[in-house]
Parts: C-alpha cells; sequence; structure tokens
C-alpha cells in the first residue's frame, strides 16, 4: 500500500516570537515493513539552522531554530511512502509472559528492551493497572494471547472521547475516567505492561482512516495516531497492538517512531520567547494509493 | 544481623554490628605521622631548651601512664596538666576516638609539635588578636553563601578557625592515590552507563539504578566529550574514624562546590600566619587552580588559542554564587548565567553590549540536569539548544551534562563492586559502607540495623525550580521513631540506603580566647589532567560540634579549616595571584560587558542615589526631632514629613494629624519603619538592594569599593529595628551618606571609563535628578509659601546650603533655591548638573559615534537638558508668589516624565533580554478524533 501523507501543524502567535528552538520528528524511520520513498518537511519562515540527526531509539528527527521575528510558524510533512503487510507470530507459541519480565531475565533481554520497562515521564507503573492487567496475562499464558485480550479489552472498557483528556492528563485520571485518546490508550497499555515489569513501548504514526460506505474521503480530516510496542520474547522481538482500534496494526498503520512515552517521540517540540496567546492548527491527509 | 555471605563482593562492607574501629581495611591509612617527619628549619637554642624540658616532662608522664591502667580521659587529664607551656595543653578532645593534634596518650601528635610550640609563642592574646584579623579578612573579602532570595538569611560568612587541619605529605599521598582512583572509576561508571552498559548486562549494577534515576536523560547518550571524559571536576568528602583511617562518605560529581572557599580559607591564614605557615612547608593550592584553567583552556574545540571560558552561574539566588563570582574573579573567566547565554547558529553567544560574542568552554556550577529547555525540559531558566551546541562540536561544558548522575548515594553501594568489575582491584578508600533497600540481602540487614544506619535517599535529587519536588527531600528520616523508619524502607526500599554511623575525628577549635574540641571531616578536589587528576593537597574541613550532626554541604555554613598538607622538605615556590593573573584569558573581563551587568550597575547607581536622598532626608528629621527646638515649633517638620509619608518611608498618617499629638509614636516609627526590612520602601531594603547589585558586579568593582559596600550592610545588620532610636537612627543615616560619598568617590577615582562605568553613571544621573525632583515637589509646592526654615531645610537635604550661603548668606529667597537646586550647572547637586552629565554618558555608549541621528534615549535626555535650560525663572517664581504653582509644576513634571522614558530606551536599545522560554503546545492530536 503507498500513502501520500501530508502533515501540516500552524501556530498562530498572539504576539511577536523573537526566536525559538525546535525539534521535529515526522520523518518515517525505517523498519521492515515500510520504506520511505520521499520525505521532505517545509518550514515558514525560513529556519536560520537546520539540523537532522538520529535520536536514542533510532527515530530520525530534525533540529531547527528561528531568531528573527515571527508571528506565525508553519511545519509541514510531506511523505511519500509504501507500507507492506506485516508477518503477525502465531499467538499461541509465544512464550508464556513470565518468561518475558524484567529484570528475571535481563541476562538475555537488549537493554534497550530491559529500559522500556522502567517508568517514564508519563507512565508509571501501579498496583491498580497490574491488577487490570492481570485478568489477561494469567499464569502461564502465552504472552501474544494475553496482549490481544488486553487490547482488546482496554478497546471495550474505554470511551473514545476527545473532550474528555487533554494532552498532560495523567494515566490514572484516564483510568478512572475510562474514557480518553489514542495517547491515553496507548500510555494506559504500557503502564498495565510494565506494572507487570513487561517492557512496552509507545508508537507514534498515522492511520489510515476509512470514509463512511459511500461517502467520498475527506481531505486533511486525519490525524496523527499513536498506539503500542510489546515485546514477545527474544525470537518474535517486538510486536504492535492499537488499542484504540482493536487490531494489530499492519497495512492501515504508518510507523513515524517510538520511545518510552509520548515525551520521547513528540512530533514537534519547542521552546519560544514572547508569543502571547498561542492558537494550533494541526491537519494531516493519509491519501491511500492503491 | 544476617551473615555477610549473602553478599560476598562487598568484601569491604564492614558488618554494621561491628565497632567501626576494629575493621579490617584493605588500606591502612592511618597515623602516617611517621619518624622521619622533621621541620626543615632548625629550631633556636630556646626552642631546643624549651623541647627538652617538654620531652622531660613527657617521659616522666609515659612513665605514670605506663603504670596507671587508666582509662584514656583520666590520662588525658593528667597529661593536660603536665602540657601547660603549649597551646595544646588545655585541650581535651571530646571524644575518645581519633584525635587530630593529639596522640592517644594525649601528647601532641609528631607533625602537630612544631605547630603547637610556634603558636604558643603567639600566645592567647595573640591568638584571639590573629583569629579577629582572619575574621575581618575573611568579611572583607566577601566570601559568603547565601541565598538573596530568603530576606532572613541574606548573608553569612564562613567561620574559619585559625588551627588548621595537619596532614603530612606520606598520608596525603595516599589520600591524593586514592582519590584519582575513585575519581577515574566515577568517570568509567559514566562512560559504562552513557556507553555500553557493561556494568548492568553484566549484573553487577541492576538495571533500576539507571533506568529509575531520576537524573537520568536520553540526549546524554550522545553527547561528544571534549577531553574524552564526562567528569571533569570531582569532589570527595571524607572524614576519619576512631581508628584514624579514612572514609569516603559521598561523591560529588554534578559540580562540586567548595574549592573556593578552600582557596580563601588559604589566602587569610596564610596571610594572618605568615611565618609558621612557611616554616611548615605547606603545599600551595594555586597549582590547583592553574590546572584547572590549563584544563579547561586544553577543552576548547574552536579558538584554541585564545578560548572563551565562561563560568556558568546558577545566579545570585543559588547558594553558591559567591564561590562562582569568586572563582571568575580569581581564574578571570567570564561570569555568565543562562540568561546571559543565547545560541545562534550553532554557538553559544554571550550577550554584551556591543552584541553577541562567542563562548568555547563552560566551566559549568549550575546543575546539569536543567541546562537545556528544549531537550531536557523543566521549568527552571535554561539555554535552548545547548545540548545542539555540544553535539555540533562547538563548545565543551566542563562537567558533562549527566556527571551528576554518580553522585547519588546508591552508586556508595556498589562501588566496592564496581571497582573490581571495572578495574580489577579493590577500592584504596574504603566507602561508608552502605546499604540500598533495592537489594533484597541489603533490605534485610537494613532492617535489622536500622538503630546504626543513617537512612538517606538513594537518588540524589536537586530541587528544581518550578518542578515537583521529590517527596522524599521532604522526609527526614533521622527524626522519626524506629518503627517509622522500618516503614519507610518497607514501603519504599529501592528509595532509600542506610548508610554506617561512625563517628568522626576530633580536633582543637579555636573559640573566643580558648580551646575546645569538634568533629572534623574533609571535602576535597580533584580537577582533570591529561588522562589523570590534579587534586587539591588538603581542602576544606569542616567542624562540626556534635559527633551525630551530619556532614552538611559547604553552602550551608558551620565551621570550617584551612587544611595543611605539610612535608619535610621545602616546597616549590607559586606566585600565587601574579601567575594566575598573566594568562591571556584575564584580559577578557575588561574586553566587554555583558547586558546583565550593564544593567545591575546602572540599577546599583540608582538604589544608591536613592539610599542617599533618603537618608538625608531622614536625617533631617531626626536632627529636628531631636534638636534644641521642640519638635512641635519647628514650622519645616510636617512638610518634611509629609515628604517622607509621600515617598513611603512612613505610614502615611502621620502626615496628616498634627505633630505634637504622635511624638513619642513618631519617634519609635521612624526609626523601626527604616529599619523595617519587610517594607520595600524602607531604607533597610535600599541598602540590601544595593549589598545585592554590589554583589552581582563585583568583578567590576574595585576592593575598596567592595569594601564600602560591605560596612554598609554590616552596619545596618548591626542595628536593631526594636532598640533604635533618634539617636541610632542620625547616626545610620549620616554614616550611610560618608559611605556613599566615598563609593562615589573611589569610583570616579578608580574604574576605568568604560561603559560599565558609563551604565552606573546613567543610573545614578537618572536617579539623583528624579529625587531633586521629588524634593522640591515634596516640600515647596504646597498651599502656603515656603518659610525660610523650609528653604533650608531643603537646601540641607539637597547638599547645597554651603554654596547657598556662600552666595546669598543668610538671605533665604525661592527664586535664589530654585535656581541653586534646578538650573546652577556648576552646582553638583542641581537637576541640570544631573542631565549634563547624562547626556554626556548616554553620547559615549557603543554605537553612538557614527548616528546620523540622535537615537532615542538621546533624545529624550536632551529635550529634558532643554526644558530646564529654557525654564524662565522669574516668571515661575513670580507665579509662585502669587499661588500660581502649575508653572513650576509643569517644569518639573515634564523632565520627571521625560526620564523613565530615557531609562526605557536605554533597556530596550541595550539591555533587553530575551524572555524566558516557553513550551510550544505541541502538534498531535488536536481534533481528538479517532
Amino acid at each position: 500500500m503507498l500513502y501520500i501523507i501530508t502533515h501540516k501543524t500552524k501556530y498562530d502567535y498572539g504576539d511577536v516570537v523573537p526566536e525559538c528552538f525546535n525539534i521535529v520528528r515526522l520523518s518515517p524511520r525505517r523498519i521492515a515493513d515500510q520504506v520511505c520513498e520521499e520525505h521532505e518537511l517545509e518550514i515558514v519562515p525560513e529556519p536560520t539552522e537546520r539540523v537532522k540527526r538520529t535520536d536514542y531509539f533510532g527515530n530520525q528527527l530534525e533540529h531547527f531554530s528561528i531568531d528573527s521575528p515571527h508571528s506565525s510558524l508553519e511545519v509541514t510533512a510531506r511523505t511519500r511512502i509504501k507500507v507492506t503487510s506485516r508477518k503477525i507470530p502465531d499467538p499461541v507459541t509465544s512464550p508464556a509472559w513470565e518468561t518475558v519480565v524484567v529484570p528475571n531475565s535481563h541476562a538475555q533481554m537488549d537493554l534497550l528492551s530491559v529500559q522500556l520497562a522502567f517508568d517514564s515521564l508519563h507512565v508509571h507503573s501501579q498496583p491498580v493497572f497490574a491488577e487490570y492487567a492481570k485478568v489477561s496475562f494469567t499464569p502461564q499464558r502465552p504472552v501474544m494471547q494475553a496482549l490481544i485480550e488486553l487490547t482488546e479489552r482496554i478497546h471495550e472498557d474505554f470511551d473514545f472521547d476527545p473532550e474528555a483528556t487533554i494532552v498532560s492528563t495523567p494515566v490514572e485520571e484516564v483510568f478512572e475516567k475510562k474514557a480518553g485518546v489514542c495517547q491515553d490508550f496507548a500510555h494506559l497499555q504500557i503502564a498495565c505492561l510494565r506494572s507487570l515489569n513487561l517492557p512496552a513501548r509507545y508508537v507514534s504514526g498515522y492511520l489510515r482512516t476509512y470514509p463512511p460506505p459511500g461517502k467520498p474521503r475527506l481531505v486533511g480530516a486525519d490525524a496523527s495516531h499513536a498506539w503500542v510496542g510489546a515485546y514477545c520474547g527474544s525470537e518474535i522481538g517486538w510486536v504492535d497492538f492499537d488499542p484504540t482500534n482493536n487490531v494489530i496494526p499492519s497495512l492501515d498503520h504508518v510507523t513515524i517512531g517510538w520511545g518510552r512515552d509520548y515525551a520521547d517521540v513528540c512530533p514537534i517540540q519547542g521552546v519560544f520567547t514572547g508569543g502571547g496567546k498561542t492558537l494550533m492548527h494541526v491537519s494531516v491527509d493519509v491519501n491511500p494509493k492503491p | 544481623m544476617s551473615d555477610n555471605a549473602d553478599q560476598p563482593k562487598r568484601s569491604d562492607s564492614p558488618a554494621p554490628d561491628e565497632n567501626p574501629g576494629s575493621r579490617q581495611q584493605q588500606s591502612s591509612a592511618g597515623d602516617l605521622s611517621g619518624a622521619e617527619w622533621t621541620m626543615n628549619v632548625q629550631p633556636d637554642q630556646a626552642q631546643m631548651q624549651s623541647q627538652g624540658q617538654f620531652q622531660q616532662q613527657r617521659s616522666q608522664l609515659e612513665q605514670q601512664q605506663q603504670q596507671r591502667s587508666a582509662s584514656v580521659d583520666s590520662s588525658m587529664s593528667i597529661s593536660a596538666d603536665a602540657r601547660k607551656q603549649t597551646l595544646l595543653s588545655t585541650y581535651v578532645p571530646a571524644h575518645r576516638g581519633y584525635d587530630e593534634n593529639l596522640d592517644p596518650k594525649g601528647q601532641p601528635r609528631h607533625h602537630w609539635q612544631r605547630l603547637d610550640q610556634m603558636l604558643s609563642k603567639v600566645g592567647a592574646d595573640g591568638m584571639e588578636r590573629r583569629w579577629k584579623q582572619i575574621r575581618r579578612t575573611v568579611h572583607q573579602n566577601g566570601i559568603a553563601f547565601s541565598s538573596y532570595g530568603d530576606p532572613a538569611d541574606r548573608k553569612r560568612h564562613l567561620q574559619l578557625d585559625p588551627l588548621p587541619q595537619v596532614i603530612t605529605h606520606e598520608e596525603w599521598s595516599r589520600i591524593d592515590a586514592a582519590l584519582k582512583q575513585r575519581a577515574s572509576l566515577l568517570n568509567k561508571i559514566l562512560e559504562d552507563l552513557y556507553g555500553e552498559r557493561k556494568l548492568i548486562s553484566d549484573g553487577v549494577l541492576p538495571p533500576e539504578v539507571l533506568f529509575d534515576h531520576p537524573h537520568y536523560q536520553l540526549p546524554y547518550h550522545d553527547l561528544p566529550l571534549p577531553g574524552q571524559r564526562h567528569l571533569h571536576f570531582y569532589g570527595a568528602e571524607l572524614f576519619r574514624s576512631p581508628t584514624g583511617e579514612w572514609w569516603v562518605i559521598s561523591d560529588r560529581t554534578d559540580s562540586p562546590g567548595g574549592c573556593g572557599f578552600a582557596l580563601e580559607n588559604r589566602l587569610a591564614i596564610s596571610r594572618t600566619f605568615a611565618n609558621e605557615f612557611r616554616r611548615c612547608n605547606v603545599s600551595r593550592l594555586a597549582p590547583y587552580f592553574i590546572s584547572v584553567r590549563e584544563h579547561l583552556v586544553s577543552l576548547a574545540r574552536r579558538n584554541r588559542e585564545n578560548p572563551h571560558i565562561a563560568i556558568l552561574s546558577a545566579g545570585i539566588g543559588s547558594a553558591s554564587y559567591f564561590e562562582d563570582s569568586f572563582l571568575a574573579r580569581y581564574l578571570g573567566f567570564t561570569l555568565v548565567e543562562a540568561s546571559d547565554l543565547v545560541v545562534r547558529s550553532g554557538r553559544l553567544m554571550l550577550k554584551t553590549l556591543a552584541g553577541l560574542t562567542p563562548i568555547d568552554v563552560i566551566m559549568r556550577r549550575k546543575q546539569g540536569n536543567n541546562l537545556d529547555p528544549l531537550e531536557l525540559g523543566g521549568g527552571a531558566p535554561g539555554i535552548a539548544g545547548i545540548l545542539q551546541v555540544v553535539r555540533e562540536g562547538n563548545l565543551a561544558i566542563a562537567s558533562a551534562p549527566g556527571s551528576g548522575l554518580v553522585e547519588s548515594p546508591v552508586f556508595m553501594a556498589f562501588m566496592p563492586r564496581i571497582c573490581q568489575a571495572l578495574f580489577g582491584t579493590d577500592l584504596l578508600l574504603p566507602g561508608v559502607a552502605t546499604y540500598w533497600g533495592g537489594e533484597a540481602s541489603s533490605l534485610e540487614l537494613m532492617l535489622d540495623t536500622i538503630d546504626d544506619l543513617t537512612l538517606l535517599p538513594a537518588f540524589r535529587e536537586r530541587t528544581i525550580v518550578g518542578t515537583q519536588v521529590n517527596q522524599r527531600k521532604l522526609i527526614d528520616p533521622q527524626a522519626m521513631t524506629r518503627d517509622e523508619r522500618i516503614d519507610l524502607i518497607r514501603n519504599d526500599a529501592a528509595g532509600w540506603v542506610g548508610q554506617e554511623r561512625i563517628v568522626r575525628s576530633t580536633a582543637a577549635v579555636w573559640d573566643n580566647g580558648s580551646i575546645r574540641s569538634g568533629y572534623v571531616s574533609m571535602r576535597c578536589f580533584l580537577v582533570a589532567k591529561d588522562d589523570s587528576w590534579h587534586s587539591l593537597p588538603g581542602g576544606l574541613s569542616r567542624v562540626s560540634e556534635s559527633a551525630s550532626e551530619m556532614v552538611r554541604n559547604p553552602f550551608q555554613g558551620g565551621g570550617t579549616k584551612d587544611v595543611w598538607v605539610v612535608s619535610k622538605d621545602p616546597v616549590e615556590p607559586v606566585s600565587l595571584l601574579k601567575s594566575l593573573g598573566e594568562p591571556v584569558s584575564a584580559q577578557r573581563g575588561g574586553g566587554f560587558l555583558s547586558s546583565r551587568v550593564a544593567e545591575n550597575l546602572c540599577w546599583l547607581g540608582r538604589y544608591m542615589e536613592r539610599a542617599d536622598a533618603t537618608a538625608r532626608l531622614l536625617r533631617a528629621v531626626a536632627a529636628r526631632l531631636t534638636g534644641e527646638v521642640s519638635p512641635a515649633d519647628s514650622v519645616e517638620l510636617p512638610s518634611l514629613i509629609r515628604a517622607l509619608a509621600v515617598e513611603g518611608r512612613i505610614d502615611a498618617g502621620f502626615a496628616i494629624k498634627e505633630i505634637s499629638r504622635q511624638l513619642p509614636e513618631l519617634d519609635h516609627c521612624l526609626a523601626s519603619n527604616t529599619l523595617d526590612r519587610s517594607d520595600p520602601n524602607s531604607l533597610r531594603s535600599l541598602v540590601d538592594q544595593i549589598a545585592s547589585l554590589a554583589t552581582q558586579v563585583r568583578e567590576r568593582l574595585s576592593s575598596d569599593s567592595w569594601r564600602i559596600v560591605q560596612e554598609i550592610s554590616d552596619d545596618f545588620d548591626n542595628s536593631d529595628p526594636d532598640q533604635c532610636d533618634l539617636a541610632d537612627l542620625l547616626e545610620i543615616t549620616s554614616d550611610l551618606v560618608l559611605d556613599l560619598a566615598s563609593f562615589n568617590g573611589l569610583v570616579s577615582e578608580s574604574m576605568t571609563r568604560t561603559d560599565g562605568f558609563r551604565f552606573l553613571n546613567i543610573g545614578r544621573r537618572l536617579e539623583h535628578s528624579l529625587q531633586i525632583i521629588s524634593l522640591i515637589k515634596d516640600c515647596l509646592l504646597q498651599k502656603e509659601q515656603p518659610t525660610s526654615e523650609l528653604l533650608e531645610a531643603v537646601l540641607e537635604i539637597a547638599d547645597s546650603i554651603m554654596t547657598y550661603r556662600s552666595r546669598y548668606y543668610a538671605n533665604l529667597q525661592l527664586p535664589a533655591v530654585l535656581d541653586l537646586l534646578l538650573l546652577d550647572e556648576m552646582n553638583p547637586r542641581s537637576l541640570a548638573f544631573q542631565l549634563v552629565s547624562l547626556n554626556k554618558n548616554l553620547k559615549s555608549l557603543p554605537g553612538n559615534k557614527d548616528q546620523s541621528r540622535f537615537p532615542t534615549e538621546q533624545r529624550l535626555a536632551m529635550d529634558a537638558l532643554h526644558t530646564v535650560r529654557m525654564a524662565n525663572l522669574n516668571e515661575l517664581c513670580n507665579a509662585h508668589a502669587n499661588g500660581d504653582q502649575t508653572p513650576l509644576l509643569e517644569l518639573l513634571e515634564t523632565v520627571e516624565k521625560l526620564l523613565p522614558r530615557v531609562s526605557i530606551a536605554v533597556s530596550n536599545r541595550f539591555l533587553v533580554h530575551s524572555g524566558p522560554f516557553n513550551q510550544m503546545i505541541s502538534g498531535t492530536f488536536p481534533e481528538r478524533r479517532r
């Protein structure tokens, strides 16, 4: 499947911004199931400096700074990417979840995976999350079976409600409200897994959306998306789960990058001086080309 | 007590229930006062004799002691009896452990004997005199620690004991080797944890020690390392156990503080005890600071011949600010704060009056974890983009951000094992036994021996302004009951370590003419040198009065001692300040003026003039309240009191009521309001502002000017608001007026005519102008015509009475007074004179030479001067005499409105800092749709 993705973010500032420093993570990383054919990042006004690099997890990112006064900032990422269908391992033959627990098995596990079993800025292990997860993680159950059931339960138990949370809402509150958006569900599922000492990571990317039957696809009406990667033992490695849609991502998901939680893969992060009241407008268009 | 078999790797961790003194140590530091240790100077005959007598007495004493099987305590009281003629003979250690001065028999240790005799010759009176001298020196040099955020805790000076802590050269070499090993090890740990992490994969360190560490940050993994190392500065806290071995109690790797205090102590002691110091062959401290400079220069990647090196301080609000500014002056580096810096085109730049100047090397004295708000987050002011500058190879930061990771107490529990794993050897200097609750076997041990342990948070977290304070920091386990302590570590085992309590060594301390006993610990300092380390010989010795007191950070105060590392050979002479003054970077200091310093100088000028005007007005009022004429009969007093009230110096109520009815109240309030620190308008607060601003521009002031500021501040510190009466008020205001005049005199005599001088002057002239205008408005623009007494009082407050009398004798007339105070450009106290000077200073500011148009601030200032020059005094006074004060008021208000605009224009053109950074609202899920 080929996608043409346009991701536009515009900031309108109430006051002049004399300078800003930013990091953008909108360039899809190289992974087995996707090939990025073209990617460009357009920034208006023209930055004083632009530098590309790779972060700790291997995600691509770009630094840019503007040191002349400006009152708006527009960042547009255009991506042409080919996604092939993922080979999903047989859940029944996956190892018992207890064998993947950190630190019991950390000697056999690479440290990058071990690290993802620990708390991070937005995700803290809690007994309530462990309790919730334990319903699916019964003794000796194959880890993928347990993960599929946990993904399904989050999908069932939680309402998708953009009004319920904001970007900084803690996972604990999401758990109480039983509502949120993809970011919240991803954080929640990660919290459940880490509360059982299982490595889990936050995946940032895009999702193909299907228009209602008989209706045309609305251009620019998509959004960036987030889901979860879970470690399933050294043989299988990492498998993705999307609690928002109760699926194992494949052809409909485009991966930008991953990290411990949202903070590691935030699409645009930055600091600026001045600015006053800021209005932000985002439009995402995920256009499938068969 | 569980057995130690659980912890085979922790071979040097002593079992907690043993007496620490009886332990087997890997290293035997001990009392190293070898028999070969002698002084290089031949003692004179008299001394030989007295020494001979002394030794005779001693051998008698030893025989007595052998005959008795008495306790150490009783033997000591006897020996004290027998040692009458020396300084230490009255000294009795407070504890039976190891004493720095006396051996177990109560005799001066070998390396103390000579010093003891030399100090005995100084005598008790001499010692007392020198002690006071030291206090004065320390005070005048202004070494102090404070946090200006807390008004009750303005400034405290280090207490420096005249008696040094003496360590033999031989003993020091062993400490030195051990500290170098430890510094190398800590650097190696950082290298591993930010690199391969074999310590974790090999199971030496549990993963949570790194991954749950609150200061672990991903960006630290990929920063290039100038000098091929993380750790450039290392501080270790050491103390001696009762058997005399040295132990490490904690490590400082982020930005260790205290070496500046050690140097200040040395400067004060070596000056006061010049003779004794010279004779003892004390290792010099200067080579360490030369190494600091050489090392920082070697780190520069750009501009290698003449790198611009800056000391990054957390600012006046931070505890280490005084030391930061001292080191900057001593090393000749630029003192900067985060708000002085900005990243431009991949370089770190300092904002100066002349534009942006690149910086090549940062000596980091601000904690690393809030350095870059872009990559590390945090609400405290940082420098956005600074880590990317490091990544691009355009900046060296020493120590590397992230090096604070290993100073957490949790690492103390693993150091012996890590040393084996990384170096294949044992630690040369043992650490105090430390148990981490995160390890099951250690937790058991902790619970079993909880009474013998000091509980500390496992992870040392520095509080970052604007972020959540770690709850563990708010807990004081030492104040808890046994059960509470057990609950604490049971519920949060991985959050705590237990550190064994060991009594530190005792030492003689000079205390108001006599000797008492204190407990000492020593902070040592190392700087990277090539592929090894250079240690400061000795360090900062800290004295506490009780054995149980925790070792505190140097900025929390307490007593200190200079540490003398003495050798039998003469030390090589090092020309201390001179050699440090010569290198090229020293010239940098005068080359440019950072915008922040310029702004502070401007405000210093303003506050000084404001304090001067206030003091003169207060003095005039106090003089009239205490004079021969009854205050109730003083016709000018109500006007002066009204002026005080208008300026907010006293309660407004006093301006309304009749004087006679409120005299006792007024007497009291005048003094107490003046000294009221909580009122920002009080004279006391103005003086505080002056002290704070002077501190921040100290590298621009001569040491004499600085001393005057110190004296002003001290005078006010010594005045008690509750005790102060009108006579005291008269005295402190008169002293202040004099001190400010001498400050201004020194400044105009000694300060080079650079931009710094100009900004100080601009502040002074602006404020002085405003003060003259206020005085005239408050006193002379009343309904009734001013009396002669009032005119005289105004002239007195405006410091122009002598000039007036020389011209007009006793004939006091409003036109003549106004002419002298407003228009006379020859009178240095007149408004016109201030405005002329203001214009002259503005004209000399950078970038004004080739301007085709006058910049805003100059046009406004010229407008003000022009307004005054064009004033028709006769018309103004005629109108005033006829009851119409509008023309005079208009003149004053025109100028009064122009001056703040001058100030704003100067600020906009030269001083504007970029504001605080805002975190960008991130671009995700705005629509919050599925």
